[in-house]
């Protein structure tokens, strides 16, 4: 048996109290952490021995921005697995394949997981919120919101981008995206950089102009950059995904 | 679910810092010198340059020329499509990649 432990600051988005895991008596603990440049969550899972042994990615099926910051909740955590699973002190169950495990698919977990696969659903007591059906773009810029409140301020300069300014740059990028680098939409952006005032501004870019962007450690040597570049992506998240297993 | 051969970027935008790693990152795919200096764009705030970067294309290079008047829509179905193509190592062995 193996289950989740979140990071304090996601407990209480993600509903589960803080006494509950331990009522459960699970073993397997993993922290839930916010991936800052993945924008997606990611648990680690540490064995019952307390060695870091895995990773799996998890699905939450409710992500929204609300004044900035990210914000999760949702009926159910669902969980997707993309490789090597410790169960207890079995270490490796490897999965070989992707799946998203809802309780609301149950039918669509037994054909996919085989006895040694163990899964939990784990299940928060918010009420369904509906996931808007555009992109993060749009519901970031689509909202009413002042346009003169600053968006980022640069802690070494000082430097403040508005709502505004970040609205107009990423879309005067978006442009030179399109006409000056003739891409399209669809076509793929590497970004391989440590944080900085532009970094959001390259990101919000291109997913404006339709772009997928890949972004890349930016403590990477040029080997482990290139199996980035060379590399076939193994996992799927995708919070829709998620969204028309629930409801269809 | 999973389409890609590899993430298929063209273009690489990078940190001037890190911009021997990606010339170098591109040598190895044997890309040519000339498509390097097309291929990688440089993207840093004013305080992270050098002098180093003369003579590569700047994302403040970029700005101005024109604007969206409205970003690349990607409403109801759409919303499937592919935004991040993430890699992360997990903690072991060679990254993963991971499609948002």
């Amino acid at each position: 048996m193996y289950g989740i432990i979140v990071s304090p600051s996601f407990r209480y988005a993600l509903s589960i109290p803080e006494s509950k895991p331990k009522q459960r008596s699970f073993q397997v603990v993993a922290i839930l952490r916010i991936n800052t440049l993945a924008l997606y969550p990611v648990i680690h899972l540490i064995s019952g021995d307390r060695k870091t042994t895995s990773c799996i990615q998890v699905c939450l099926p409710r992500i929204g921005l609300t004044k900035g910051v990210f914000s999760i909740s949702g009926p159910d955590l669902g969980i997707v697995i993309g490789q090597q699973l410790p169960v207890a002190n079995h270490l490796t169950t490897t999965l070989t394949y992707f799946s998203v495990l809802s309780s609301h698919r149950n039918s669509l977990l037994e054909q996919k997981l085989t006895k040694n696969q163990m899964v939990r659903i784990y299940r928060s007591t918010d009420p369904q919120v509906d996931i808007p059906r555009r992109s993060i773009y749009t519901h970031v810029f689509s909202e009413g919101y002042d346009l003169k409140k600053p968006a980022y301020i640069d802690a070494a300069t000082g430097q403040t981008l508005t709502r505004k300014d970040v609205r107009d740059l990423t879309l005067q990028f978006a442009w030179s995206i399109r006409h000056t680098l003739s891409q399209k939409r669809g076509d793929t952006m590497a970004f391989f950089s440590m944080n900085s005032i532009v970094w959001p501004l390259v990101l919000l870019g291109g997913i404006a102009a339709g772009l997928r962007v890949t972004t890349i450690n930016s403590s990477y040597t040029p080997s482990e950059l290139l199996h980035q570049l060379q590399v076939k992506p193994q996992w799927l998240h995708a919070t829709p995904v998620i969204n028309d297993l629930l409801s269809g | 679910m999973i389409f890609f051969q590899d993430s298929g970027a063209y273009y690489i935008f990078t940190h001037p810092s890190l911009l021997n790693n990606a010339v170098e990152t591109l040598k190895l795919m044997k890309v040519n010198d000339v498509d390097i200096r097309k291929r990688i764009i440089l993207a840093g705030p004013p305080s992270s340059y050098s002098g180093i970067e003369k003579g590569w294309l700047h994302f403040y290079d970029l700005l101005g020329k024109g604007q969206l008047e409205k970003e690349e829509l990607f409403d109801d179905e759409a919303t499937n499509d592919t935004v991040l193509l993430c890699y992360s190592s997990g903690t072991t062995s060679k990254s993963k990649g991971v499609e948002v």
